[in-house]
């Protein structure tokens, strides 16, 4: 890591992340091409060459693939991923559209996993070794080792088919909310309640807590006060890439609840080889990642005063 | 190094205690004569570990003689018994575990699904090891722009779910047992390779390996012979941690439909019919779904404890 300024550390990192950008979008443009010509997949399998070749000129896939590539970064950098192959839409739109659904999942999921979760690993850690902690540690491992698919299944066999309490398909009400987040949330309790006790037990040992409490700082007080903050720094990362793989991992959870999100439209997208629209969505999803490793990086320096005191000295 | 290539790699590292057994173990004064005795006493978590071995050897026993084991073929299909229960809930014993949407015998079909489920794991595990640790030590021995590359690498793979690229690939290349087994193969890559390069890095520095050089040895013989014997219990446990996540990455791409296609089957596949069955057969979906749940588990646990026993940066710890 450099050490002359924040500047130029801000600088490399951000320079690293175009790049790893660049590769992966290169990358995956490569990969798509290589599966053959798109023209000859999209179209019926009885269709006549001629329909073929003006299919591939339509969509400009006739010309060479280093010119096409070329085209594609320029266009890309002008915020133009291409049309949809099916119906000839702006790519980028048609997946924002989907945007909305994705993040409300998304946080309700996260929303869900912070409230059982960070309570849940604070308490373990305070009662360290004892039952409580043996419960929650075993619930949040189970929670973890579920597969959300089948978690999903369970939950719609409960709620669904016993009790016909819950709608398992759609996303019109509050109520078709509830299974999908569930599903999506629980694993990311059982993370958070592991990271938060682990980062809750990590600070319970420093000097500092031992300083706070010989100031006589007890209780509820010395949790919120002392412990937290410095226990904040590895949860907030946890989150953060919680986050970041938003659209990852609710690809399971959206096709089985029928979700209109990006997850499940990435499904149908590279089920039916619309080729514009899988790459956005490959963009979107690295793009949200990188970037929230660069806000992680820059919420460490907002929660640990070292690092901010240490940019400010030099 | 950016952060963005350490966090992921810790998330499923981190879902089994690290600080728990670190911090129950005896205080180094007591070091030696807990290493001579022969096992750590029984406790409660032994007991964990246990359990998981049996599961995981009775799967591997499955494994092994799925076709002796099972009552029926794969595809014999009796259409009069279609959507029978399981024994405990009305079924009879000539389907213990109740037959499906064709007629066809669910235990049969599920001792067939455990081994392909374990099969395509195991051998997904074994290629990311070796193609991981090659790039890791490639990256270590050559530097310079190799090592750009391949870091650069590393970080685009842990930039994107790896979800996203398996059924980007599996949708446009079509499905075929081979290629799943390479994607599943694929997936963790970047770990073992991290974690190899970084390991030989260090090992570089080490006496042992200016010793060997100067005995006028190869690299090839000195990465086989020298430094991956110094490396393996690490990679192993990283093996070990990788394999739960690399069972759920097929069973979910077989769940929906993009990986194991029929007439085989796997346990991800079973679940993904069953799904259908729900309202008239729950035993379809659930049977597959509590046997991977608990084949993860299992297998989480075990490795966790292995890690406890052989991970090198604990001993480390402890001799310093």
């Amino acid at each position: 890591m450099p050490r002359d300024s924040f500047l130029s550390f801000f600088l490399m990192k951000t320079a690293r992340a175009f790049l790893t950008m660049l590769l992966l979008v290169s990358l995956v443009f490569f990969t798509l091409r290589l599966a053959g010509n798109p023209a000859e997949i999209l179209l019926e399998p009885d269709a006549s060459q001629e329909m073929i070749d003006e299919a591939a000129q339509k969509w400009g896939l006739d010309r060479p693939l280093m010119e096409q590539y070329l085209l594609y970064l320029r266009n890309a950098a002008t915020g133009d991923f291409g049309r949809s192959f099916h119906n000839g839409r702006d790519a980028m739109m048609v997946v924002l559209e989907h945007a909305p659904k994705t993040l409300l999942l998304g946080g309700a999921a996260l929303a869900l996993s912070l409230f059982i979760g960070l309570p849940l690993g604070t308490v373990a850690a305070l009662r360290r070794g004892g039952p409580v902690d043996r419960i929650a540690m075993t619930l949040s491992v189970i929670g973890y080792a579920i597969p959300n698919f089948f978690l999903a299944v369970i939950l719609m066999l409960i709620f669904a088919v016993q009790f016909s309490l819950l709608p398992t398909a759609g996303s019109e009400t509050i109520w078709h909310l509830i299974l999908p987040a569930v599903t999506l949330g629980t694993s990311g309790a059982g993370t958070i309640a592991r990271f938060s006790r682990s980062a809750v037990l990590e600070t319970l040992e420093q000097p500092y807590m031992r300083a706070a409490r010989g100031r006589g700082v007890l209780g509820p007080r010395l949790i919120v006060r002392h412990a937290f903050p410095n226990a904040a720094i590895p949860v907030v990362t946890v989150i953060g890439f919680m986050v970041g793989g938003l659209i990852g991992g609710a690809i399971v959870t959206e096709t089985v609840f029928a979700w209109p999100g990006i997850g499940k439209l990435f499904v149908y997208s590279v089920g039916s080889r619309d080729i514009p629209v899988v790459q956005v969505i490959i963009f979107l999803s690295a793009a949200s990642m990188v970037a929230t490793n660069l806000l992680v990086d820059l919420a460490y320096g907002w929660l640990d005063p070292r690092i901010r005191l240490s940019r400010g000295r030099k | 190094m950016s952060r963005l290539t350490e966090m992921p790699t810790s998330l499923p590292n981190e879902t089994l205690d690290r600080d728990e057994t670190e911090t129950e173990r005896p205080a180094a004064g007591s070091q030696k004569a807990v290493r001579s005795r022969p096992g750590p006493p029984l406790r409660p978590k032994s007991v964990l570990v246990v359990l998981s071995l049996s599961w995981i050897v009775l799967c591997v026993f499955v494994a092994i003689f799925a076709d002796v084991l099972a009552p029926y073929e794969l595809t014999a299909m009796d259409l009069r018994n279609r959507l029978q229960p399981p024994v405990l809930f009305g079924g009879s014993w000539a389907h213990p575990l109740g037959t499906d949407e064709l007629g066809r015998d669910i235990f049969s079909r599920f001792l067939v699904s455990v081994r392909v489920s374990i099969f395509v794991a195991l051998v997904g595990t074994l290629i990311g090891a070796v193609l991981g640790t090659a790039i890791g030590f490639l990256a270590a021995h050559f530097r310079g722009w190799v090592d750009d590359l391949v870091m650069m690498l590393i970080d685009s793979q842990a930039a994107l779910p790896f979800m996203i690229v398996a059924l980007m690939v599996i949708a446009f290349f079509g499905s075929s047992l081979t290629l799943f087994i390479v994607i599943v193969g694929i997936y963790g890559w970047e770990r073992y390779a991290r974690l190899a390069r970084g390991m030989a890095l260090s090992a570089l520095e080490r006496g042992y390996v200016s010793a060997v050089r100067s005995f006028g040895s190869g690299p090839v013989w000195l990465y086989w012979r020298h430094i991956l014997p110094n490396v393996a219990s690490a990679l192993i446990v990283n093996a070990t941690l990788n394999f739960p996540q690399t069972i759920l990455l097929e069973s979910s791409l077989s769940f929906l439909g993009l990986g194991i296609q029929p007439p085989m089957t796997s346990l991800g596949n079973m679940l993904g019919y069953g799904r259908e069955y729900l309202l008239t057969a729950w035993w379809m979906a659930v049977i597959p779904g509590v046997a991977i749940s608990l084949t993860a588990l299992a297998v989480s646990i075990l490795g966790d404890d292995l890690r406890d026993r052989i991970d090198p940066m604990l001993t480390d710890k402890r001799a310093a």
